[in-house]
Protein backbone atom coordinates (compact mmCIF):
# COMPACT_ATOMS: atom_id res chain seq x y z
CA UNK A 1 0.00 0.00 0.00
CA UNK A 2 0.97 3.74 -0.88
CA UNK A 3 2.08 5.96 1.88
CA UNK A 4 -0.10 8.81 0.27
CA UNK A 5 -3.52 9.19 2.12
CA UNK A 6 -5.47 8.81 -1.45
CA UNK A 7 -4.61 6.14 -3.66
CA UNK A 8 -7.14 5.12 -7.18
CA UNK A 9 -5.85 2.65 -9.21
CA UNK A 10 -7.17 2.11 -12.08
CA UNK A 11 -10.94 2.46 -11.06
CA UNK A 12 -13.50 1.95 -13.07
CA UNK A 13 -17.39 1.92 -12.81
CA UNK A 14 -20.07 0.98 -15.13
CA UNK A 15 -23.77 1.98 -13.81
CA UNK A 16 -26.07 0.09 -16.09
CA UNK A 17 -23.67 -0.54 -18.49
CA UNK A 18 -22.80 3.38 -19.50
CA UNK A 19 -18.90 3.75 -17.99
CA UNK A 20 -19.08 6.41 -15.91
CA UNK A 21 -15.26 6.14 -14.70
CA UNK A 22 -12.37 4.47 -16.98
CA UNK A 23 -9.41 3.71 -16.37
CA UNK A 24 -8.44 6.25 -13.49
CA UNK A 25 -5.15 6.35 -11.35
CA UNK A 26 -4.64 9.28 -9.12
CA UNK A 27 -2.49 9.97 -6.11
CA UNK A 28 -2.38 12.29 -3.02
CA UNK A 29 0.44 13.41 -1.25
CA UNK A 30 -0.09 13.75 2.14
CA UNK A 31 -0.50 18.01 3.08
CA UNK A 32 -1.93 18.63 0.03
CA UNK A 33 -5.33 20.15 -0.86
CA UNK A 34 -6.38 18.38 -4.16
CA UNK A 35 -9.17 19.89 -6.27
CA UNK A 36 -10.96 17.78 -8.36
CA UNK A 37 -13.15 19.23 -11.38
CA UNK A 38 -15.40 18.03 -13.92
CA UNK A 39 -19.09 18.68 -15.01
CA UNK A 40 -21.86 17.69 -13.77
CA UNK A 41 -22.33 13.78 -13.71
CA UNK A 42 -18.38 13.79 -14.90
CA UNK A 43 -18.19 11.13 -11.93
CA UNK A 44 -16.37 13.36 -9.27
CA UNK A 45 -19.22 11.95 -6.36
CA UNK A 46 -18.98 8.23 -7.57
CA UNK A 47 -15.29 8.81 -7.17
CA UNK A 48 -15.42 9.89 -3.88
CA UNK A 49 -18.30 7.56 -2.99
CA UNK A 50 -16.17 5.03 -4.25
CA UNK A 51 -13.46 5.97 -2.00
CA UNK A 52 -15.48 5.99 1.29
CA UNK A 53 -16.51 2.93 0.56
CA UNK A 54 -20.15 3.85 -0.13
CA UNK A 55 -20.39 2.62 -3.31
CA UNK A 56 -17.58 -0.05 -4.94
CA UNK A 57 -16.29 -0.20 -8.39
CA UNK A 58 -16.57 -2.41 -11.07
CA UNK A 59 -12.26 -2.54 -12.02
CA UNK A 60 -9.46 -1.43 -9.72
CA UNK A 61 -9.00 -0.35 -6.34
CA UNK A 62 -8.85 2.65 -3.88
CA UNK A 63 -7.30 3.00 -0.82
CA UNK A 64 -7.56 5.66 2.16
CA UNK A 65 -4.59 6.45 4.45
CA UNK A 66 -3.12 2.98 3.52
CA UNK A 67 -6.14 0.63 3.59
CA UNK A 68 -8.50 -0.61 0.95
CA UNK A 69 -11.24 1.73 0.89
CA UNK A 70 -14.06 -1.13 1.10
CA UNK A 71 -12.09 -2.89 4.11
CA UNK A 72 -11.77 0.87 6.21
CA UNK A 73 -11.59 -0.35 9.26
CA UNK A 74 -13.40 2.26 11.84
CA UNK A 75 -10.40 3.64 13.42
CA UNK A 76 -9.39 5.28 10.35
CA UNK A 77 -12.98 6.19 9.42
CA UNK A 78 -12.64 7.99 12.71
CA UNK A 79 -9.45 10.13 11.20
CA UNK A 80 -11.55 11.04 7.96
CA UNK A 81 -13.99 14.08 8.08
CA UNK A 82 -16.46 14.01 5.01
CA UNK A 83 -18.78 16.58 3.90
CA UNK A 84 -21.51 14.88 1.19
CA UNK A 85 -22.95 17.19 -1.96
CA UNK A 86 -26.27 18.40 -0.48
CA UNK A 87 -25.52 17.83 2.90
CA UNK A 88 -27.32 14.04 3.44
CA UNK A 89 -27.36 14.10 7.57
CA UNK A 90 -29.70 12.13 8.75
CA UNK A 91 -32.82 15.16 7.85
CA UNK A 92 -35.17 13.76 10.63
CA UNK A 93 -32.84 14.34 13.98
CA UNK A 94 -32.72 17.40 15.92
CA UNK A 95 -29.69 19.14 15.28
CA UNK A 96 -28.86 18.52 19.35
CA UNK A 97 -29.30 15.40 18.91
CA UNK A 98 -27.02 14.57 15.42
CA UNK A 99 -24.43 16.35 16.97
CA UNK A 100 -24.87 13.97 19.97
CA UNK A 101 -24.99 10.92 17.80
CA UNK A 102 -21.50 11.71 15.83
CA UNK A 103 -19.82 12.63 19.09
CA UNK A 104 -20.68 9.57 20.65
CA UNK A 105 -19.84 7.44 17.61
CA UNK A 106 -16.16 9.40 17.02
CA UNK A 107 -12.86 8.35 18.39
CA UNK A 108 -11.55 11.80 18.61
CA UNK A 109 -13.82 15.08 19.37
CA UNK A 110 -12.43 18.22 19.38
CA UNK A 111 -15.26 19.92 21.93
CA UNK A 112 -13.74 23.11 22.42
CA UNK A 113 -13.34 23.82 18.04
CA UNK A 114 -16.54 22.29 17.61
CA UNK A 115 -18.66 24.67 19.91
CA UNK A 116 -16.30 27.64 18.56
CA UNK A 117 -17.86 26.76 14.81
CA UNK A 118 -21.50 26.85 15.97
CA UNK A 119 -21.34 29.89 17.65
CA UNK A 120 -19.69 31.37 14.51
CA UNK A 121 -22.48 29.45 12.44
CA UNK A 122 -25.16 30.08 15.04
CA UNK A 123 -26.82 27.25 14.53
CA UNK A 124 -29.72 26.49 16.23
CA UNK A 125 -29.62 22.96 18.62
CA UNK A 126 -33.28 22.40 19.06
CA UNK A 127 -34.50 22.18 14.90
CA UNK A 128 -34.69 19.69 12.74
CA UNK A 129 -31.91 19.37 10.36
CA UNK A 130 -33.97 19.55 7.19
CA UNK A 131 -35.86 22.39 8.94
CA UNK A 132 -32.35 23.85 8.34
CA UNK A 133 -31.51 26.41 5.17
CA UNK A 134 -29.28 24.41 2.74
CA UNK A 135 -26.83 26.75 4.21
CA UNK A 136 -26.92 25.64 7.51
CA UNK A 137 -27.07 22.06 6.65
CA UNK A 138 -23.79 22.46 4.61
CA UNK A 139 -22.24 24.62 8.05
CA UNK A 140 -23.26 21.91 10.63
CA UNK A 141 -22.21 19.22 8.32
CA UNK A 142 -19.21 20.84 7.87
CA UNK A 143 -18.74 21.18 11.86
CA UNK A 144 -19.23 17.95 12.36
CA UNK A 145 -16.44 17.02 9.96
CA UNK A 146 -13.65 19.43 11.45
CA UNK A 147 -14.79 17.88 15.01
CA UNK A 148 -13.14 14.87 14.69
CA UNK A 149 -10.20 16.69 13.97
CA UNK A 150 -9.42 14.68 10.62
CA UNK A 151 -6.50 13.88 9.24
CA UNK A 152 -8.18 13.62 5.83
CA UNK A 153 -11.04 16.24 4.90
CA UNK A 154 -13.24 14.62 2.04
CA UNK A 155 -15.63 17.66 0.79
CA UNK A 156 -17.88 17.06 -2.10
CA UNK A 157 -18.78 20.34 -3.43
CA UNK A 158 -19.71 21.69 -0.14
CA UNK A 159 -19.81 25.04 -0.66
CA UNK A 160 -23.04 24.58 -3.07
CA UNK A 161 -25.83 26.71 -1.54
CA UNK A 162 -23.94 28.67 0.46
CA UNK A 163 -23.43 32.69 0.32
CA UNK A 164 -20.64 34.02 -0.51
CA UNK A 165 -19.74 34.94 2.92
CA UNK A 166 -20.24 31.97 4.37
CA UNK A 167 -18.66 30.38 1.64
CA UNK A 168 -15.45 32.47 2.44
CA UNK A 169 -16.08 31.40 6.18
CA UNK A 170 -15.64 27.75 4.71
CA UNK A 171 -12.72 28.49 2.43
CA UNK A 172 -10.86 30.11 5.26
CA UNK A 173 -11.84 26.97 8.17
CA UNK A 174 -10.31 24.92 5.65
CA UNK A 175 -6.88 27.06 5.08
CA UNK A 176 -6.97 26.82 8.57
CA UNK A 177 -7.44 22.87 9.64
CA UNK A 178 -4.44 22.57 6.47
CA UNK A 179 -2.32 24.73 8.35
CA UNK A 180 -2.30 21.83 11.41
CA UNK A 181 0.08 19.38 11.09
CA UNK A 182 -0.19 17.39 7.47
CA UNK A 183 -3.52 17.20 6.88
CA UNK A 184 -5.28 16.15 3.48
CA UNK A 185 -7.95 17.63 1.77
CA UNK A 186 -9.89 16.57 -1.05
CA UNK A 187 -12.04 19.22 -2.64
CA UNK A 188 -14.55 18.53 -5.44
CA UNK A 189 -16.47 22.18 -6.55
CA UNK A 190 -18.24 23.02 -9.11
CA UNK A 191 -17.09 26.90 -7.81
CA UNK A 192 -13.87 27.08 -9.35
CA UNK A 193 -12.77 30.76 -7.96
CA UNK A 194 -13.29 28.21 -4.98
CA UNK A 195 -10.75 26.15 -5.96
CA UNK A 196 -8.47 28.54 -7.44
CA UNK A 197 -8.39 29.75 -3.95
CA UNK A 198 -7.63 26.99 -1.99
CA UNK A 199 -5.96 23.76 -4.06
CA UNK A 200 -2.62 23.02 -4.69
CA UNK A 201 -3.37 20.05 -7.29
CA UNK A 202 -6.02 20.00 -9.63
CA UNK A 203 -7.72 17.14 -11.35
CA UNK A 204 -9.98 17.47 -14.08
CA UNK A 205 -12.68 14.61 -14.86
CA UNK A 206 -14.14 14.64 -18.44
CA UNK A 207 -15.66 11.60 -20.30
CA UNK A 208 -15.16 9.22 -17.51
CA UNK A 209 -11.38 9.84 -17.65
CA UNK A 210 -8.70 12.28 -15.45
CA UNK A 211 -7.98 14.31 -18.45
CA UNK A 212 -5.67 16.80 -16.10
CA UNK A 213 -3.87 15.65 -13.10
CA UNK A 214 -1.27 18.13 -11.82
CA UNK A 215 -0.22 21.60 -9.73
CA UNK A 216 -2.55 24.07 -10.44
CA UNK A 217 0.84 26.16 -10.76
CA UNK A 218 1.99 23.66 -13.60
CA UNK A 219 -1.34 24.01 -15.59
CA UNK A 220 -1.96 27.42 -15.66
CA UNK A 221 1.84 27.31 -17.17
CA UNK A 222 1.68 24.46 -19.07
CA UNK A 223 -1.54 25.46 -20.76
CA UNK A 224 -1.33 28.13 -23.53
CA UNK A 225 -4.20 29.46 -25.90
CA UNK A 226 -2.87 31.29 -28.72
CA UNK A 227 -4.95 33.15 -31.51
CA UNK A 228 -3.27 33.28 -35.22
CA UNK A 229 -4.25 35.43 -37.65
CA UNK A 230 -3.59 34.51 -41.20
CA UNK A 231 -3.65 36.69 -44.48
CA UNK A 232 -5.43 33.94 -46.06
CA UNK A 233 -7.94 30.69 -44.93
CA UNK A 234 -5.95 29.43 -42.12
CA UNK A 235 -4.08 25.80 -42.68
CA UNK A 236 -6.42 22.53 -42.41
CA UNK A 237 -3.10 20.60 -42.03
CA UNK A 238 -2.03 22.40 -39.12
CA UNK A 239 -1.30 19.72 -36.23
CA UNK A 240 0.76 19.69 -33.01
CA UNK A 241 0.61 17.34 -30.15
CA UNK A 242 -1.53 17.56 -26.57
CA UNK A 243 -3.50 19.88 -29.29
CA UNK A 244 -7.03 20.55 -26.53
CA UNK A 245 -9.19 22.64 -28.96
CA UNK A 246 -8.77 24.32 -31.99
CA UNK A 247 -11.19 26.59 -34.42
CA UNK A 248 -10.84 28.24 -37.14
CA UNK A 249 -12.85 31.37 -38.62
CA UNK A 250 -12.27 33.44 -42.05
CA UNK A 251 -8.39 34.45 -41.19
CA UNK A 252 -8.22 33.38 -37.80
CA UNK A 253 -7.33 30.30 -35.11
CA UNK A 254 -7.23 29.28 -31.89
CA UNK A 255 -5.31 26.66 -30.69
CA UNK A 256 -5.33 26.03 -26.92
CA UNK A 257 -2.52 23.15 -26.36
CA UNK A 258 -0.71 20.91 -23.55
CA UNK A 259 2.34 21.22 -22.91
CA UNK A 260 3.71 24.09 -25.11
CA UNK A 261 6.96 25.17 -25.93
CA UNK A 262 9.37 26.89 -28.16
CA UNK A 263 9.45 23.46 -30.63
CA UNK A 264 5.46 24.03 -30.88
CA UNK A 265 5.96 27.54 -31.08
CA UNK A 266 8.62 26.80 -33.97
CA UNK A 267 6.11 24.44 -35.52
CA UNK A 268 3.44 26.75 -35.76
CA UNK A 269 5.45 29.44 -37.38
CA UNK A 270 6.16 26.82 -39.97
CA UNK A 271 2.55 27.76 -41.28
CA UNK A 272 3.44 32.01 -41.55
CA UNK A 273 0.66 33.35 -39.58
CA UNK A 274 1.06 37.47 -39.82
CA UNK A 275 0.52 37.08 -36.07
CA UNK A 276 0.38 35.33 -33.06
CA UNK A 277 -0.84 36.26 -29.99
CA UNK A 278 -1.16 34.33 -26.59
CA UNK A 279 -4.87 34.67 -24.56
CA UNK A 280 -4.48 34.64 -20.93
CA UNK A 281 -6.52 31.85 -19.60
CA UNK A 282 -8.06 31.81 -16.25
CA UNK A 283 -9.09 28.16 -14.12
CA UNK A 284 -12.61 28.60 -15.77
CA UNK A 285 -11.03 29.02 -19.38
CA UNK A 286 -9.22 25.88 -18.96
CA UNK A 287 -11.45 24.06 -17.32
CA UNK A 288 -14.09 25.00 -20.18
CA UNK A 289 -11.89 23.84 -22.58
CA UNK A 290 -10.80 20.82 -20.82
CA UNK A 291 -13.96 19.41 -20.56
CA UNK A 292 -15.63 20.55 -24.15
CA UNK A 293 -13.96 17.38 -25.99
CA UNK A 294 -11.13 15.78 -24.71
CA UNK A 295 -11.12 12.04 -23.87
CA UNK A 296 -7.65 11.88 -23.69
CA UNK A 297 -5.39 12.69 -20.57
CA UNK A 298 -3.79 15.85 -21.53
CA UNK A 299 -1.69 17.01 -18.58
CA UNK A 300 0.05 14.36 -16.07
CA UNK A 301 2.62 15.30 -13.70
CA UNK B 1 -21.79 -0.37 19.20
CA UNK B 2 -24.20 0.53 22.23
CA UNK B 3 -24.80 3.71 20.58
CA UNK B 4 -25.91 2.25 16.95
CA UNK B 5 -27.94 0.26 19.19
CA UNK B 6 -30.25 2.96 21.06
CA UNK B 7 -30.04 4.69 17.61
CA UNK B 8 -32.05 1.82 16.25
CA UNK B 9 -34.34 1.58 19.24
CA UNK B 10 -35.43 5.61 19.26
CA UNK B 11 -35.73 5.22 15.01
CA UNK B 12 -38.27 2.17 15.68
CA UNK B 13 -40.12 2.69 18.84
CA UNK B 14 -43.22 2.89 17.06
CA UNK B 15 -42.87 -0.50 15.95
CA UNK B 16 -41.61 -1.39 19.72
CA UNK B 17 -45.01 0.14 20.78
CA UNK B 18 -46.95 -1.48 18.12
CA UNK B 19 -45.12 -4.81 19.54
CA UNK B 20 -46.41 -4.01 23.13
CA UNK B 21 -49.90 -2.99 21.87
CA UNK B 22 -49.84 -6.73 20.26
CA UNK B 23 -48.89 -8.49 23.04
CA UNK B 24 -51.11 -6.66 25.41
CA UNK B 25 -54.47 -7.65 23.74
CA UNK B 26 -53.02 -10.81 23.79
CA UNK B 27 -52.44 -10.72 27.64
CA UNK B 28 -55.60 -9.20 28.27
CA UNK B 29 -57.31 -12.25 26.35
CA UNK B 30 -55.51 -14.61 28.06
CA UNK B 31 -56.19 -13.19 31.82
CA UNK B 32 -59.41 -12.52 30.94
CA UNK B 33 -60.24 -16.55 30.42
CA UNK B 34 -58.47 -17.20 33.50
CA UNK B 35 -60.53 -15.31 35.34
CA UNK B 36 -63.76 -16.49 34.67
CA UNK B 37 -65.15 -19.41 36.70
CA UNK B 38 -65.96 -21.32 33.90
CA UNK B 39 -62.44 -21.98 32.72
CA UNK B 40 -62.20 -24.49 30.18
CA UNK B 41 -59.00 -26.42 29.41
CA UNK B 42 -58.26 -27.77 25.85
CA UNK B 43 -57.04 -31.42 25.97
CA UNK B 44 -53.03 -31.04 26.36
CA UNK B 45 -53.64 -28.82 29.72
CA UNK B 46 -53.64 -25.33 28.63
CA UNK B 47 -56.99 -23.21 28.84
CA UNK B 48 -58.83 -22.78 26.06
CA UNK B 49 -58.58 -18.84 25.71
CA UNK B 50 -54.78 -19.21 25.98
CA UNK B 51 -54.83 -22.00 22.64
CA UNK B 52 -57.47 -19.74 21.17
CA UNK B 53 -54.81 -16.71 21.22
CA UNK B 54 -51.78 -18.28 19.90
CA UNK B 55 -53.27 -18.45 16.40
CA UNK B 56 -53.38 -14.54 16.18
CA UNK B 57 -50.82 -13.77 18.18
CA UNK B 58 -48.34 -15.67 16.04
CA UNK B 59 -49.83 -14.27 12.82
CA UNK B 60 -49.60 -10.60 13.99
CA UNK B 61 -46.39 -11.03 15.71
CA UNK B 62 -44.99 -12.61 12.27
CA UNK B 63 -46.41 -9.32 9.75
CA UNK B 64 -45.25 -7.23 12.82
CA UNK B 65 -41.82 -8.76 12.19
CA UNK B 66 -41.50 -8.14 8.27
CA UNK B 67 -42.72 -4.45 8.97
CA UNK B 68 -39.85 -4.42 11.53
CA UNK B 69 -37.46 -5.56 9.62
CA UNK B 70 -38.66 -4.34 6.31
CA UNK B 71 -39.00 -0.91 7.65
CA UNK B 72 -35.40 -1.02 9.62
CA UNK B 73 -33.99 -1.38 6.12
CA UNK B 74 -36.14 0.78 4.35
CA UNK B 75 -36.27 3.98 6.25
CA UNK B 76 -32.53 3.53 6.84
CA UNK B 77 -32.28 2.79 2.78
CA UNK B 78 -34.76 6.42 1.73
CA UNK B 79 -33.05 8.76 4.90
CA UNK B 80 -29.22 7.39 3.38
CA UNK B 81 -28.81 6.96 7.85
CA UNK B 82 -26.18 3.99 7.29
CA UNK B 83 -24.44 6.34 4.33
CA UNK B 84 -24.50 8.68 6.64
CA UNK B 85 -23.62 6.87 9.65
CA UNK B 86 -20.68 5.33 7.58
CA UNK B 87 -18.93 8.10 7.06
CA UNK B 88 -18.08 8.00 10.62
CA UNK B 89 -16.13 5.63 12.73
CA UNK B 90 -18.51 2.73 11.90
CA UNK B 91 -18.37 -0.10 9.94
CA UNK B 92 -20.88 -1.60 7.36
CA UNK B 93 -20.49 -4.43 10.04
CA UNK B 94 -21.56 -2.65 13.09
CA UNK B 95 -24.52 -1.26 11.30
CA UNK B 96 -26.23 -4.46 10.41
CA UNK B 97 -25.11 -6.00 13.98
CA UNK B 98 -26.80 -3.25 15.46
CA UNK B 99 -30.06 -3.46 13.05
CA UNK B 100 -29.86 -7.61 14.21
CA UNK B 101 -29.32 -7.05 17.85
CA UNK B 102 -32.69 -4.74 18.13
CA UNK B 103 -34.34 -6.90 16.09
CA UNK B 104 -33.82 -9.55 18.00
CA UNK B 105 -35.02 -6.78 21.21
CA UNK B 106 -37.97 -6.10 19.55
CA UNK B 107 -38.85 -9.71 19.31
CA UNK B 108 -37.87 -10.33 23.13
CA UNK B 109 -39.93 -7.31 24.47
CA UNK B 110 -42.71 -8.92 22.46
CA UNK B 111 -42.52 -12.35 23.49
CA UNK B 112 -41.30 -11.67 27.27
CA UNK B 113 -44.75 -10.53 28.24
CA UNK B 114 -47.05 -13.00 27.08
CA UNK B 115 -45.03 -15.68 28.45
CA UNK B 116 -44.49 -13.87 32.43
CA UNK B 117 -47.96 -13.39 32.45
CA UNK B 118 -49.26 -17.03 31.75
CA UNK B 119 -46.41 -18.47 33.89
CA UNK B 120 -47.86 -16.04 36.97
CA UNK B 121 -51.60 -17.02 36.04
CA UNK B 122 -50.44 -20.41 35.90
CA UNK B 123 -49.05 -20.40 39.06
CA UNK B 124 -51.88 -18.43 41.00
CA UNK B 125 -55.06 -20.11 39.19
CA UNK B 126 -55.97 -23.49 40.53
CA UNK B 127 -55.81 -25.76 38.04
CA UNK B 128 -57.62 -28.82 37.36
CA UNK B 129 -55.32 -30.77 35.46
CA UNK B 130 -51.84 -30.35 34.18
CA UNK B 131 -50.47 -28.02 32.14
CA UNK B 132 -48.20 -29.25 29.88
CA UNK B 133 -45.38 -26.79 30.01
CA UNK B 134 -43.18 -28.58 27.18
CA UNK B 135 -45.94 -27.79 25.03
CA UNK B 136 -46.08 -23.99 25.92
CA UNK B 137 -42.17 -24.10 25.51
CA UNK B 138 -42.40 -25.68 21.80
CA UNK B 139 -45.14 -23.27 20.92
CA UNK B 140 -43.33 -20.46 22.12
CA UNK B 141 -40.13 -21.52 20.65
CA UNK B 142 -41.60 -22.29 16.90
CA UNK B 143 -43.40 -18.61 17.20
CA UNK B 144 -40.07 -16.59 18.09
CA UNK B 145 -37.86 -18.77 14.94
CA UNK B 146 -41.17 -17.90 12.87
CA UNK B 147 -40.92 -14.30 13.66
CA UNK B 148 -36.93 -14.10 13.42
CA UNK B 149 -37.29 -15.71 10.03
CA UNK B 150 -40.33 -13.75 9.17
CA UNK B 151 -37.86 -10.33 10.46
CA UNK B 152 -35.15 -11.20 8.63
CA UNK B 153 -37.47 -12.22 5.07
CA UNK B 154 -38.76 -8.23 5.63
CA UNK B 155 -35.21 -7.10 5.87
CA UNK B 156 -34.00 -8.99 2.73
CA UNK B 157 -36.79 -8.06 0.97
CA UNK B 158 -36.12 -4.28 1.44
CA UNK B 159 -32.74 -4.44 0.34
CA UNK B 160 -32.12 -4.14 -3.51
CA UNK B 161 -36.20 -4.12 -4.21
CA UNK B 162 -38.77 -1.52 -4.54
CA UNK B 163 -41.17 -0.51 -1.90
CA UNK B 164 -44.43 -2.07 -3.28
CA UNK B 165 -42.97 -5.69 -4.36
CA UNK B 166 -41.44 -5.70 -0.95
CA UNK B 167 -44.57 -5.15 0.76
CA UNK B 168 -46.19 -8.15 -1.13
CA UNK B 169 -43.78 -10.37 -1.33
CA UNK B 170 -42.81 -9.92 2.16
CA UNK B 171 -46.41 -10.52 3.17
CA UNK B 172 -47.15 -13.18 1.05
CA UNK B 173 -43.96 -15.14 2.01
CA UNK B 174 -44.64 -14.47 5.56
CA UNK B 175 -48.19 -16.27 5.10
CA UNK B 176 -46.27 -19.36 3.54
CA UNK B 177 -43.83 -19.31 6.73
CA UNK B 178 -46.88 -19.55 9.01
CA UNK B 179 -48.76 -22.06 7.30
CA UNK B 180 -45.92 -24.31 7.66
CA UNK B 181 -46.46 -24.18 11.31
CA UNK B 182 -50.62 -25.26 10.38
CA UNK B 183 -48.68 -28.43 8.21
CA UNK B 184 -46.22 -29.36 10.34
CA UNK B 185 -47.49 -28.31 13.99
CA UNK B 186 -45.00 -27.41 16.98
CA UNK B 187 -42.59 -30.34 16.66
CA UNK B 188 -38.81 -30.00 16.10
CA UNK B 189 -39.05 -30.62 12.68
CA UNK B 190 -40.71 -27.29 12.29
CA UNK B 191 -37.77 -25.69 14.54
CA UNK B 192 -35.64 -27.20 12.05
CA UNK B 193 -37.07 -25.66 9.59
CA UNK B 194 -37.58 -22.29 10.78
CA UNK B 195 -33.99 -22.19 11.90
CA UNK B 196 -32.45 -22.83 8.77
CA UNK B 197 -34.25 -20.40 7.43
CA UNK B 198 -33.47 -17.59 9.80
CA UNK B 199 -29.22 -18.49 9.35
CA UNK B 200 -30.09 -18.59 5.32
CA UNK B 201 -32.01 -15.68 6.04
CA UNK B 202 -29.20 -13.80 8.08
CA UNK B 203 -26.42 -15.10 6.28
CA UNK B 204 -28.03 -13.53 3.27
CA UNK B 205 -28.57 -10.08 5.02
CA UNK B 206 -25.12 -9.85 5.92
CA UNK B 207 -23.39 -10.30 2.25
CA UNK B 208 -26.17 -7.87 0.51
CA UNK B 209 -25.33 -5.54 3.10
CA UNK B 210 -21.87 -5.73 3.46
CA UNK B 211 -21.42 -4.77 -0.21
CA UNK B 212 -24.59 -2.53 -1.86
CA UNK B 213 -24.00 0.93 -2.34
CA UNK B 214 -25.20 2.61 0.90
Amino acid sequence: MSDDPITINNLTKYFDGRCVLDDISLRVPRGCIYGLLGRNGAGKTTIIRILLGTDSATRGGTSLLGSDSQKLPAKLRGRIGYVAEGHNLIQHYKVGRLIKLCKDLSLTWNEGFFKSLIETFRLPMDRKVNELSTGMRAQLNLSLAMAIDPQLLILDDPTLGLDTVARRQFLELAIDLLQKDERTILFSSHILSDVERIAERIGILAGGKLVVDCSLEELKNRIKKLRLIFADEPPDDLHLTEIINQRKTEHEMTVTAANFNQQKMAILETFKPQSITEIPMSLEDIFIECTRINRQPIMES
Amino acid sequence: MWTLIKREIKDNIIMFLMSVIMAGICEAVVVSGFLRTDVKFAPVGIPLTVYMVFPFFIISLSLLAVAMGGGQMYLDKTRKISAFLSTLAVTRRKLLSAKIIVGIIWLVVALLPLIAAELLLFQVRPRLIPVDYSLLVRIYIVTALCALSCYLLGANLVLGRNRITAILAGALLCLILISLIVIKGFGAEIMLIFGVTSAALAVRAWIVFMCIPL
